[in-house]
């Protein structure tokens, strides 16, 4: 429930709303604009406050700031983005900034349980925390060691002890320490020394390299597959374009990545044949390294006649070429996804007092 | 006089036609480097090809531009150059000799519409 004097926002059911990571220079008109489109003032003015009422944060529209996670009521039929359009970070489990079992989740996390993350700050503080009070425990559990550095140097002063016995003793101290340090370094590389990824195996029976061939072999395996891929290259490209274009909410951008797509289509096809023919009649045979070059250089004149074309479309083109050809409504159907939660679920302020 | 804004159509036209042209004439290649792989035994040798071209040619890409060879033996013959002159070849079949004319008249009209789609892109592009 919302605390005394917060408004909520009542979503009616042509609305939906989604989450809004405010870029630098965005602005909540600009925002809305993004989502909506061109509105008449009287309707842009009912969506700013709507708005703000579903960010009780916001003062002045004209004021948020980069980094902040706002709602946006946007209309029932807008079609959300994939996920990886959000710009997601892909965390890694051995990242040092990583806390742990959260970052196993994340990118498989729904938009709902990304908005806990903020709740969850103050955890990664105490983290941070515990972290310091385990490197107080370590200091304060060996202080007695280190201590003895300082007391073996004195008697090696007053003569007590000669230079040797010092030496010996100092070594003796520092690998101790090392050794108590090491138990903690497991917190930091997952219990894992990072030379153990490509050692040099030393188990009987087993070839030194063993380890090294087996990671080499995969390699090959996945040169191989990648070989045989090139069977589904043009439907992998015409794949991405289609993923751009679905991800793109501007039309005439809809409409250039669609004319650069063809275009590549188009050169990568007619150039492969066009060579193919000159080869033949030449009668020329034709091995794997001059395939890799011809292969490469119809990709980069298909790459730069593409972008010729992209040109070409901003300069004279008029109308939108993905919608009239059907294109961004397709691989808006193929590539977006939307949340089945309940859209009040989804309203950060219904689900305060779950996250506090 | 024709405007840059109707050769733009032009493009545009062009464009999807040659891609669209482009794929079937790929698929056409493809669909029959499936079927030629059984004439390897009485082709792909001594003297029409050498002991590496042999090789190659039995595997992906350069199977397809092997493919493109047979095309043009069963269609239009002379383009092969002198690879098979002279030479006394058993053809397959009526069915494969028309399959092999209407590729490779795809593959020639893909090859003019592409010109002409290249010409106006140049054309267009130095108009801006």
């Amino acid at each position: 429930m919302p605390k005394d004097g917060q408004t909520m926002l009542q979503l009616t059911q042509d609305q939906d709303i989604i989450l809004h990571k405010v870029q630098p220079g965005d602005t909540l008109s600009k925002i809305l604009f993004h989502y909506h489109g061109k509105q008449d003032l009287n309707k842009l003015q009912g969506l700013v406050a709507e708005s703000m009422t579903a960010n009780p944060f916001i003062k002045n529209p004209d004021l948020i700031y980069p980094g902040q996670l706002i709602q946006v009521p946007v209309p029932a039929t807008y079609t959300t983005p994939p996920l990886v359009a959000m710009n997601v970070p892909a965390l890694k489990l051995n990242d040092s900034s990583c806390l742990g079992a959260v970052c196993k989740n994340w990118n498989q996390a729904t938009v709902e349980e990304r908005t806990l993350m903020p709740g969850l700050i103050e955890l990664s503080l105490m983290g941070s925390a515990a972290v310091a009070e385990a490197s107080d425990k370590w200091l304060t559990t060996n202080s007695n060691l280190i201590g003895q550095i300082p007391s073996e140097y004195e008697k090696y002063k007053t003569g007590k002890i000669t230079k040797g016995q010092y030496d010996y003793a100092r070594k003796k101290i520092i690998t101790q320490l090392e050794q108590n340090l090491k138990s903690a370094t497991g917190l930091y590389t997952d219990g894992k020394n990072s030379r153990e990824v490509l050692r040099v195996s030393r188990t009987k029976g087993r070839a030194p390299t063993a380890d090294i061939k087996a990671a080499a072999s995969k390699l090959g395996s996945y040169g191989k597959a990648a070989t045989k891929a090139g069977y589904v290259l043009s439907a992998v490209s015409l794949g991405v374009t289609c993923h751009d274009i679905a991800k793109e909410t501007d039309p005439k951008t809809q409409s250039v990545l669609l004319v650069e797509g063809i275009t590549g289509v188009m050169s990568s096809t007619m150039l492969g044949y066009g060579t193919g023919m000159a080869l033949l009649m030449l009668a020329t045979p034709v091995g794997w390294v001059a395939a890799l070059g011809i292969g490469v250089a119809i990709g980069l004149t298909s790459f730069a006649a593409s972008k010729v074309v992209g040109a070409i479309y901003e300069e004279f083109g008029s109308g939108n070429f993905a919608e009239i050809t059907k294109v961004s409504s397709a691989c808006s159907a193929i590539f977006s996804q939307k949340s089945k939660t309940d859209i009040n679920k989804r309203l950060i302020s219904n689900n305060l007092e779950s996250v506090l | 006089m024709i405007t840059n804004e109707t050769l733009f159509d032009i493009l545009m036209v062009m464009l999807c036609f040659t891609a669209i042209l482009g794929v079937t004439t790929w698929l056409a290649i493809v669909g029959l480097s499936l079927y030629f792989r059984k004439l390897d035994a009485t082709l792909l040798k001594s003297p029409y090809f050498n002991e590496a071209e042999q090789q190659n040619y039995k595997e992906f890409p350069l199977s397809l531009y092997k493919t493109m060879i047979y095309i043009h033996l069963f269609s239009f013959r002379k383009m092969t150059g002198k690879r098979f002159n002279g030479a006394t070849i058993e053809y397959p079949g009526k069915d494969v000799s028309i399959a092999s004319y209407i590729t490779a008249t795809m593959g020639l009209l893909l090859l003019t519409t592409g010109a002409i789609t290249f010409s106006l892109m140049i054309y267009l592009y130095f108009q801006i």
